[in-house]
């Protein structure tokens, strides 16, 4: 899998673990990782956002047409093994991964929260991480970031 | 008949040019008034109570926007005792989000994504600061309303 983090700055755990998770899945061609702007800290919580952008695999497939009606012709198609629906599923079955807090045709969404106590101190903060899993190389919300 | 009809002519030429010099003098003497009506009215006729301003805020990312902005949980300044209409559209997918300021005893109902909601407000007279939250995630969507003494 080729594997792209040069816009991430490495932070959250759930991300790795999602990136783990992907370079197991054979459908998967290539994944990005990047930072979100929005990821901000305060004194009671640290926000973390990443979003990965994840290229499946592709397959040629034959299919039977008519030329202008009349001809029967053969084309090839090249479509993807995986879509982001089947992922979804395939992520669910991991017991590390789990189903995602949201999804749509297009977008997973995961979003963590911990609460995180360091040594000598009784409140900690919370660590929230959000997550987004997008299809590479197609329209996404964020123009521009897709591909 | 004919000969009346020619000496009667020059009269009533000069009548007519008489009334429509009369009638142009009136109609400016008309529309000065006019004038003068309407700078007194005027006033009168419009509210004193200013337009309501419209705030509107977008949820995303775990944060409060103003529309296009890019600084999360934004400081909103307002002046007191000014009717501002907040209108909060959220725009994180799968995560419900409101807006309230519980320090008015104010609040939105939660929205899913790409709905919105409008809270109407009438802002103290007394300068002073407020806070306002997403309920559910108040620790990460939470900012300031500042309230400064208006014109």
């Amino acid at each position: 899998m080729d594997l792209d983090t040069t816009r991430w700055s490495g932070e959250g755990v759930f991300t790795q673990t999602l990136i783990d998770a992907f370079q197991c899945l054979d459908q998967v061609a290539r994944l990005r990782v990047e930072d979100v702007p929005s990821s901000r800290s305060d004194v009671e919580y640290n926000f973390i956002s990443n979003e990965l952008f994840v290229g499946f695999r592709t397959r040629d497939r034959a299919v039977r047409a008519k030329w202008l009606g009349l001809l029967g012709v053969t084309r090839t198609v090249t479509e993807t093994v995986m879509t982001v629906t089947d992922l979804e599923q395939v992520l669910s079955d991991l017991e590390a991964v789990g189903p995602p807090d949201y999804a749509d045709e297009g977008m997973l969404q995961y979003l963590r929260t911990e609460r995180i106590v360091p040594p000598y101190q009784t409140r900690g903060y919370k660590l929230v991480e959000l997550v987004r899993i997008y299809e590479a190389d197609v329209a996404t919300q964020r123009t521009g970031d897709d591909g | 008949m004919s000969a009346t009809h020619n000496r009667e002519q020059p009269d009533t030429r000069q009548t007519l040019r008489w009334r429509g010099a009369r009638g142009a003098v009136t109609r400016i003497r008309l529309a000065g008034l006019a004038v003068v009506c309407l700078t007194i009215l005027l006033p009168l006729t419009a509210s004193t109570r200013p337009a309501v301003r419209e705030i509107t805020l977008v949820t995303r990312d775990m944060a409060f926007y103003f529309e296009g902005g890019t600084v999360p949980n934004p400081t909103i300044r307002l002046d007191a005792g000014e009717e501002v209409r907040f209108i909060l559209r959220n725009l994180d997918p799968g995560i419900a989000h409101n807006l309230a300021i519980e320090g008015w005893e104010l609040a939105t109902a939660y929205l899913d994504a790409n709905a919105s909601a409008t809270l109407h407000v009438r802002v103290p007279e007394q300068p002073g600061r407020q806070v306002y939250v997403c309920v559910p995630h108040r620790e990460m969507m939470r900012g300031v309303i500042e309230v400064v003494a208006g014109d």
